[in-house]
């Protein structure tokens, strides 16, 4: 029994359904800001907008990328077929469940969502496998599991918290992703420019950044708006800073495959400065510096990993095409108004800070589906399976 | 053209590094905040408290002086022991008498403790700042001295009467073979030398209040005011990190070409799997 094309192989339904979340997270919230509707239930809207685009969509994008990068680095079978169809349904149940929050039980909403992350470490447990990755999906569990116990009154956890301490994470995951897909998409680059393709690497500065990245999250997580975790902020964003010299390797920069790294990495270090500062007193409004990091960095970033593997997966030599900077700059243009528009027209924030940045957001993947979605569901280029 | 890009691209790389070396600092700040959460102003002032102080003193005109005054006796001592401990050096190197007749003197020298020098120039000197010039010359002249001796004693004999039998001309040999490998000792040793030379500068001053740095840490000692000392502190170790990643770092790294990998030698990204 062969499965179908969509189940075979993990980038493929979980790229597809990420938009669903994406778009779902945003929806309520110009409704919200614009006085049309109030919130349904208990649960604040920042924390469960956050909760979507973190668990929701950013978890959808990481689900594509292991399911798919694991098996391809350690050469051992990927999850496809029925197991695959099982964890794209969890994912999606979990989505449902946020979806209709207000309208279910917590505790309902609580099941559905909690059961994807530990289904997605179990399948990406085998051994030989990096040990980063799993052991980032147990705290990203744990993360998920205080968000829920904490909404329920079962725990004294703010579940906003939980969602930063995801977040925080996901930065520091995608310093260590970036430290294996660097090596491939400079050299890419590189060849596509017509030069030499000689990447090297200090793993040095990739470790720095991911270590301070993690010493941020620590921070954040056991002393949040402290002046000693703004000061560790900084410091992330310099080791972020740093790391991006990697990537300084001329016009080839240029290239979609090197410069949407460069942009996300660029948004995360501008996001930890301004989170920073705002801990260490400045007038800087802390929800915008997060999705400077959430917004700029995870959804560039994000985009960027569902484009490359979409595009090598499916049987596709480089280069990228020109379409992938569309939604890309449209993202950008979102973190910018979302980051710019509390500080300089805070008056405006209702239009330009939120509707005008979700319609962006949400036209960005619509954008990404009509480049790349006749590619996931369709056999690979090469007739290879996969 | 491709060398001077290649130049241009490196001093890039330079510059860029400073983030690396800015994390690091950074990590050191919120460390020095936990200590002063943890034990308050008096022990340990909030690094923001520090940094307006020192802001506060530089506006007030009290910064700029103390600065150029403990360079002036840095800089001074320092340019004068180098002057004679490298010319000392490398007689020492070049002459096994002079090495036998200098080198039991610059060990001793070496084992007296700056703050024995301090005591000993103000009692010569008096409160003045040739009292701290006069510290810094005798402190670091020995450093430069085995520096110079070492590089000038290793010279390779082989190279140089390979040299002569292709007859190069002196100032070839002086500037092609002896000065790339002297430097190789020397500027080790004048990189420590002049490092030690802020220090042991701010230390005399401290004692002989006769202005820079030191007689600023001097004061707030006095008037036990902590922020105004950590200012100071501050302000020294600014001008040492200036000097080190401004100078010394850059022409070390002129200097060691030699070892830089030779392009293309090797390809990290090579041993990586072409698929994500």
């Amino acid at each position: 029994m062969t499965a179908p094309v969509i189940l075979a192989y993990g980038f493929r339904p979980f790229f597809l359904l990420a938009p669903l979340a994406a778009w779902g997270a945003v929806v309520p919230l110009p409704v919200l800001w614009m006085g049309l509707g109030g919130g349904g239930g208990d649960l604040a809207i920042g924390a469960w907008h956050g909760h979507e685009q973190v668990f929701g969509y950013l978890g959808a994008a990481l689900a594509g990328f292991l399911l798919t990068a694991l098996p391809s680095w350690t050469d051992t079978p990927p999850v496809t077929g029925r197991p695959l169809a099982a964890l794209a349904a969890l994912w999606l149940a979990g989505r449902i469940a946020f979806w209709l929050d207000g309208l279910l039980p917590p505790a309902v909403v609580a099941g559905l969502d909690i059961l994807f992350l530990p289904a997605l470490l179990a399948a990406s447990l085998p051994k030989g496998r990096p040990w980063e990755f799993p052991a980032a999906l147990v705290a990203l569990t744990l993360c998920n599991a205080a968000f829920h116990l904490g909404r329920l009154d079962i725990v004294p956890v703010d579940p906003t918290r939980a969602v930063v301490a995801a977040l925080d994470l996901f930065l520091v995951l995608i310093a260590v992703a970036l430290g294996r897909i660097l090596p491939v998409t400079l050299r890419s680059a590189l060849i596509e420019t017509d030069r030499a393709p000689m990447v090297r690497l200090a793993p040095g500065r990739r470790h720095l950044a991911a270590v301070t990245l993690l010493l941020f999250g620590v921070a954040e997580a056991v002393a949040p708006n402290s002046a000693v975790t703004g000061w560790i902020a900084l410091a992330a964003a310099c080791a972020t800073l740093d790391r991006m010299g990697e990537s300084h390797i001329g016009v080839a920069l240029a290239r979609p495959q090197a410069g949407l790294f460069y942009l996300g990495q660029a948004a995360i270090a501008a996001g930890l400065v301004l989170l920073g500062l705002s801990m260490l007193g400045f007038a800087i409004e802390p929800v915008s510096a997060r999705h400077a990091l959430a917004l700029g960095g995870g959804g560039l970033t994000a985009l960027a990993v569902q484009s490359v593997v979409s595009l090598r997966h499916t049987g596709r030599p480089f280069p990228l095409p020109a379409a992938v900077w569309a939604p890309a700059a449209l993202v950008a243009a979102a973190t910018l108004l979302r980051v710019a528009v509390p500080h300089w027209v805070p008056e405006a924030m209702a239009i330009w800070g939120v509707l005008v940045p979700s319609a962006l957001w949400a036209l960005a993947f619509a954008l990404w589906l009509h480049v790349f979605a006749p590619w996931l569901v369709a056999p690979r280029a090469d007739g290879k399976p996969g | 053209m491709t060398d001077a890009r290649g130049r241009a691209a490196r001093a890039l790389d330079y510059l860029w590094g400073g983030w690396g070396a800015a994390a690091s600092l950074l990590l050191l700040l919120a460390l020095w905040e936990a200590g002063h959460a943890a034990y308050g102003t008096l022990v340990l002032p909030s690094p923001r408290d520090t940094f307006a102080a020192l802001w506060r003193m530089t506006v007030e005109g009290r910064v700029p002086p103390a600065v150029l005054e403990t360079s002036r006796n840095a800089l001074g001592g320092f340019a004068a022991a180098a002057l004679a401990g490298g010319c000392l050096g490398a007689m020492a190197g070049a002459s096994d008498m002079m090495r036998r007749l200098l080198q039991p003197i610059a060990t001793l020298m070496l084992g007296i403790p700056a703050i024995a020098w301090v005591v000993l120039s103000l009692l010569w000197f008096g409160g003045t700042g040739l009292a701290a010039v006069f510290t810094v010359v005798v402190t670091t002249a020995p450093i430069v001295f085995t520096g110079s001796a070492q590089g000038v004693r290793t010279l390779d004999g082989a190279l140089r009467r390979m040299a002569v039998s292709f007859r190069v001309p002196g100032w070839v040999l002086a500037w092609d073979v002896y000065l790339p490998h002297m430097l190789s000792y020397l500027f080790p040793a004048l990189a420590t030398a002049l490092a030690l030379s802020w220090k042991v500068a701010v230390m005399a001053e401290l004692l002989s209040g006769a202005g820079g740095i030191g007689d600023g840490l001097a004061t707030a000692r006095v008037q036990i005011d902590t922020v105004k000392a950590m200012a100071w502190v501050l302000t020294v170790v600014s001008l040492l990190l200036a000097v080190e990643y401004l100078l010394l770092e850059p022409v070390r790294r002129h200097l060691q070409t030699w070892r830089r990998e030779i392009p293309g030698a090797t390809d990290a990204g090579a041993r990586t799997p072409g698929v994500l």
